[in-house]
């Protein structure tokens, strides 16, 4: 199985725990999750690993709520300083509830940035990871 | 030779004749010479039409017998007195015949050197001219009608500003009892002095043709220096070589005026206000749908992904550590929806609106908060303030500064000591907070993998209280920004309006 680089930034840890919990119940037993708790810190990682694409995740699950810097200014940062210049992440905006004035921050922001609602089932998660594992096969 | 001389005297009597003839031609008036019986002894007019009469038909006949009696007695009144005073007399009248009654004449009797018993009537046709005087009184008329009866003050200055003529509506704005009062004064005399010069370059505008008119708003003091809002209009009434002779005020109380856009403002003040509040409840409901939705939503989605997490585990520490989380979710949502219930009741209330925060109180309570800290110089905190008093709620504040100085603290425990350093400034209308730490990542940056350790005192209510503080920035106008200062350390800005 392929090695698949998946990264959270969500500050709520029993989240992040129960996450974590999911992609140990997958076939592919090389997923490595790094987590960070807010968008900041999340940020800063990306911006000192720009020139490295191979630090770059596969996935991106973003929670939009967070303290400091949050999931769209986060996106916001991304896009802007073109931190993922070499590679198309797939971003996935990941939260409990989805508001109209999210889905307008989608219809702004930039490709490859999808919704996924808490609670996930692992059956969501695993269709995610599935298909980037396609993708990076093709 | 005798002959000769006679022949010479006549032909230089002929040559006069004419001379004098063609005088009288050249002349537009009829001249008559009268007896002092009132008999018209001759004629002379270069436009026989004028005369009304024939020539030959006037001539040896008496001034009664040719007009009406009425106008005849008054020429012979006239004459009589003429010959009596040995002086001349004149008079206007219009023609005694119906026929040409729009006719005007201006009748002037002449004494002739050495002669007793005749003089001369000069009689001149000044209908054209009484004409013209008509049309100018009418306008004189209408002129003084406007001036004196408007309903707006008038006044009548010469050019070096003296008073002339006002009317009785601009005695009543002033409050003048007695005319003769305002006449002894001076135009500055009636201008408050903050307005004088441009009261004065105004009229020099208007005297040396910058401008037709001037329009000022400024303020007229009345009896006892009372101060009266007023708008004048100043134009000049100019003679036939365009010199400025009168300048003509019209002058208008303003003060209803002023009161009703002073209620008015106030008025719209209010609607600003309202508005403003609103606007403010609106973001907050969409917000409190926001926090509802998301921050109360979270731990029952937890729950929800660990109950389906315990029934699928077979190892029974497992089970016991989802059931621990399932505790904890549980917890963190009732104290959550406590939380928000109590804010919603602050909240209710529009008082925060305008409240105020004073910053050096602000920190002066995060010193105590971190008082344990700061003497254990892992911590310290400065500031430089240049707005000490900022139009936002004191707690939204606190909560902010807070939570930034907790997380330096928690990420960056490796250093020595964490440096705070708080700055307010002012920007054109926006007044500026930052928030800096030295917290310059000195290690390779850290992965969170701790995160398998569920900390239950991780306060979730002040996370909510943070994320709602920040919403508040947005709500009143602002902003809030944060930076990574390269080998210095962190940096967050908050922008807001200087006042709502």
């Amino acid at each position: 199985m392929d090695a698949i680089k998946v990264f959270l930034v969500d500050d709520d840890s029993i989240f992040c725990f129960l996450f974590q919990k999911l992609l140990d119940q997958h076939s592919n037993k090389s997923i490595e999750l790094i987590v960070f708790h807010d968008g900041y810190s999340a940020a800063e990682y990306f911006r000192k690993n720009k020139s490295n694409p191979l630090t770059y995740p596969d996935i991106l699950f973003i929670d939009i709520n967070m303290p400091l810097m949050n999931g769209w200014e986060l996106l916001e940062t991304i896009y802007n300083e073109d931190l993922f210049k070499s590679k198309n992440v797939m971003r996935y905006i990941i939260s409990s509830s989805i508001s109209n004035a999210d889905k307008h921050h989608r219809n702004k922001a930039s490709d490859y940035i999808e919704f996924i609602t808490k609670p996930i089932s692992n059956k969501d998660l695993f269709s995610i990871i599935d298909n980037i594992t396609l993708n990076n096969k093709s | 030779m005798e002959t000769l001389q006679r022949f010479d005297e006549l032909k230089e009597l002929k040559k006069k004749i004419q001379d004098f003839d063609s005088l009288v031609a050249s002349i537009d008036d009829i001249i008559f010479e009268i007896r002092n019986d009132g008999v018209i002894l001759n004629c002379w007019t270069a436009e026989p039409n004028q005369l009304y009469f024939d020539k030959d038909y006037i001539i040896n006949k008496s001034v009664k017998e040719l007009f009406p009696s009425e106008f005849s007695d008054t020429i012979i009144y006239i004459l009589e007195k003429s010959f009596r005073k040995r002086t001349g007399y004149s008079l206007k009248y219009k023609s005694p015949f119906s026929d040409n009654i729009d006719h005007w004449y201006k009748l002037q009797t002449k004494i002739i050197k050495n002669r007793t018993e005749s003089l001369t009537v000069v009689v001149t046709n000044i209908t054209r001219e009484q004409k013209l005087l008509a049309k100018i009184q009418i306008k004189e008329e209408k002129f003084n009608r406007a001036f004196q009866n408007s309903s707006i003050g008038m006044l009548l200055l010469s050019k070096s500003l003296k008073v002339i003529e006002y009317n009785q509506e601009l005695q009543n704005i002033l409050d003048y009892a007695n005319a003769a009062e305002m006449l002894e004064k001076k135009v500055p005399e009636f201008i408050h002095e903050n307005y004088a010069d441009h009261i004065q370059s105004a009229f020099n505008e208007v005297k040396n043709g910058i401008k037709e008119k001037a329009i000022i708003e400024a303020q007229c003091l009345a009896k006892g220096d009372k101060a009266i809002f007023c708008l004048i209009n100043i134009s000049s009434i100019r003679d036939a070589n365009g010199k400025v002779v009168y300048f003509l005020c019209q002058i208008q109380d303003l003060s209803l005026f002023k009161s009703n856009e002073a209620k008015l403002n106030q008025q719209n003040e209010m609607l600003e206000q309202m508005n403003y509040e609103l606007k403010v409840k609106v973001n907050q409901l969409e917000s409190f749908n926001q926090i509802l939705a998301h921050n109360l939503r979270t731990p029952i989605s937890n729950i929800e992904m660990i109950v389906n997490q315990i029934a699928q585990e077979n190892d029974n520490d497992q089970k016991e550590l989802l059931l621990n989380l399932l505790k904890i979710s549980n917890n963190k949502f009732l104290r959550l929806f406590d939380k928000l219930i109590e804010t919603l009741d602050v909240q209710i209330t529009n008082n925060y609106l305008f409240q105020t925060s004073e910053i050096d109180e602000i920190i002066l309570k995060l010193t105590k908060d971190f008082q344990h800290q700061i003497s254990s110089n892992s911590l310290t905190i400065d500031y430089h303030l240049d707005v000490k008093t900022i139009a936002f709620p004191t707690e939204n504040l606190y909560c902010i500064f807070k939570f930034l100085i907790t997380e330096s603290l928690r990420k960056y425990q490796t250093l020595n000591t964490i440096k705070i350093n708080i700055n307010t400034w002012q920007m054109d209308n926006d007044i500026f907070i930052s928030i800096e730490n030295n917290c310059e990542s000195q290690r390779s940056y850290e992965i969170e993998t701790e995160f398998m350790k569920i900390n239950e005192n991780i306060d979730e209510n002040f996370l909510m209280e943070l994320h709602m503080a920040k919403q508040q920035i947005q709500f009143f106008g602002g902003t809030y920004k944060i930076f990574k200062k390269e080998d210095v350390g962190n940096k967050v800005v908050i922008s807001l309006p200087k006042s709502k």
